[in-house]
């Protein structure tokens, strides 16, 4: 487990929506637009439904009576893309080892390393990682991709192309502790108005680098309530993979124990036919 | 082989054991199966040495590729043996149900006959009771590793919980079922009390003392079956050292 030092830190009460982050992300590491035509078949407001190897941060929108105000609607809208999860369960899948956390506790794919498997994009517990078509070293090659928090800003003092872009101050990149303390204070200037606001920052992948201050529930953002690395992973990497390769090594070592006794005690070992033992007609 | 079983068959009546189909889907199986674990072992372990592997086929894109062939041409193999060959097909699936005391006999003498002492068993059938154990654990192997390798290929058909068990199960079910292939290999090629029946998946036919010794009580049956049939049929040949052949 990776301990984190630093934080980017999504504090949804203040986020307008404006999509400025998704643009920014865009622009610095060079994705593609994803054309999507409006098909009405989600909420109608969100651009994408969801991450895609193009788009590694996307703003949804979530429009729901807030109980606890007489004043009809309210608009909940959250920054979604990589956690970079303290625990991530995309790295422990990886069989390539191609999947890494930083000093910053970024968690960042090896491009010439990945294979393609899609084993992170299946154990991945937010459903954010992606296969898509790169170029790597003059080759096309599909990899897998997501959000990387703009580590090759980071490594340059910078703070990630949507913090920067973000003009509301709804997502903020510094050290951990201190993030971690806004957003205490800041919950208990909204509680009042948000009863179920809460921290997002979850203990059963690690804690997070991305973590949210939450107007409401997590359910009310479609995020896991209790999300963790998946038990299968562990059982897999834990005891299905050490147990296997015991296997292996006990079979190997039996049949080995088992050629020298039969040299030992069995006479046919020493050459001798069925002539020997056994009348047959 | 013919110069190596001389040896072993001169003097000897042949005994018709395993049909062509049967013997061909053993050999495919092994063929397949011989590929998909190397093909697959990279990702089965991680390690730079192991990662070595891919070079044979010329990356990792190379293997999974032949990954995903060799697991077609294994996982249709089955029903093609059934299709082509129903009756010897299901003589075998029929002995891998029907258990008697005699298997028994076999398996509480078997560490013995594993490590080449002197072990005492009743007359066997067409299976003894290790190879039934074989056949069985393999077939259990086969359907684990086919339906969690299926389901790695189309990772999306089943669901999200239930799709995550498969990269264990994968695993699993290879690992056992190598185990079991290294214990067969051993125990039908290399243990000196195999002698003479190696040739028997190869050609259809074992020297008679190996039936007699291995497999006694249908050895007794087949002599009285091989009676009553005409004779082209025959079960029961003989074994020709000039030519090295069965005639
Ligand atoms: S959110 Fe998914 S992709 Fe990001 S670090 Fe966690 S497990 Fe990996
Ligand atoms: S797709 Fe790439 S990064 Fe993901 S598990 Fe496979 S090798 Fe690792």
């Amino acid at each position: 487990m990776a301990t984190l030092k630093y934080a980017k830190f999504v504090d949804t009460t203040k986020c307008d929506g404006c999509r400025a982050c998704m643009v920014a992300c865009k622009n610095w590491n060079d994705l593609p637009v994803d054309p999507k035509a409006f098909d009405g078949a989600f909420n109608g407001y969100d651009s994408h439904e969801k991450l895609t190897a193009n788009t590694w941060n996307i703003i949804k929108y979530t429009e729901k009576t807030n109980n606890t105000r007489n004043e009809g609607l309210d608009w909940f809208i959250a920054h979604n893309s990589c956690f970079h999860c303290g625990v991530a369960a995309c790295e422990k899948a990886c069989p390539e080892g191609a999947i890494s956390h930083t000093e910053f506790g970024s968690v960042v794919i090896d491009e010439e390393k990945c294979v393609a498997c899609g084993y992170c994009v299946v154990n991945c517990t937010f459903d954010v990682i992606r296969l898509g078509e790169r170029t790597v070293n003059g080759k096309k090659k599909k990899v897998s991709t997501k959000c990387t928090l703009c580590t090759d800003r980071l490594d340059n003092g910078l703070h990630p192309a949507c913090v920067t872009a973000c003009h509301t101050g709804s997502l903020e990149f510094g050290d951990r502790a201190e993030m971690l303390a806004k957003a205490e204070a800041r919950l208990d200037e909204i509680k009042d108005r948000y009863p179920n606001a809460q921290i997002y920052n979850p203990e059963g992948v690690g804690e997070t680098t991305m973590f949210y201050l939450l107007a409401d529930k997590p359910e009310t953002y479609g995020l896991p309530v209790n999300p963790k690395v998946p038990t299968s992973l562990k059982v897999w990497k834990d005891y299905a993979q050490p147990v296997g390769k015991l296997l292996f090594g006990a079979t190997t070592m039996a049949v080995v124990a088992g050629v020298v006794s039969n040299q030992l005690f069995n006479p046919r070992a020493k050459g001798e036919t069925h002539e020997g033992g056994h009348d047959h007609e | 082989m013919s110069k190596m079983s001389n040896k072993y068959n001169k003097g000897q009546r042949m005994i018709r054991r395993f049909g062509a189909i049967p013997r061909l889907y053993h050999w495919v199986y092994v063929a397949s199966f011989a590929v998909l674990l190397v093909s697959g072992l990279p990702k089965l372990f991680k390690g730079d040495e192991i990662k070595v592997i891919y070079n044979i086929f010329g990356g990792a894109a190379g293997a999974h590729l032949v990954h995903r062939i060799a697991a077609v041409v294994l996982m249709v193999a089955f029903p093609f043996s059934l299709a082509f060959d129903w009756k010897g097909m299901k003589k075998w699936l029929r002995e891998l149900v029907d258990w008697r005391k005699r298997d028994f006999a076999f398996i509480s003498v078997f560490p013995k006959e594993f490590f080449g002492l002197h072990a005492e068993f009743p007359p066997q059938g067409y299976l003894n009771g290790g190879t039934k154990i074989n056949s069985i654990l393999q077939i259990i192997c086969c359907l684990g590793f086919s339906i969690s390798g299926l389901a790695m290929w189309f990772p999306t058909v089943l669901p999200h919980e239930l799709q995550l068990w498969m990269y264990p199960m994968h695993i699993t079910f290879v690992c056992l079922s190598s185990a079991v292939v290294m214990g067969h290999i051993y125990l039908a090629a290399l243990h000196p009390n195999a002698k003479g029946g190696l040739q028997g998946i190869i050609t259809g036919y074992v020297p008679e003392f190996y039936a007699r010794e291995h497999h006694g009580a249908w050895l007794d049956e087949l002599i009285e079956e091989n009676e009553t049939l005409p004779a082209d049929k025959k079960l029961i040949r003989s074994w020709d050292s000039e030519k090295g052949k069965v005639v």
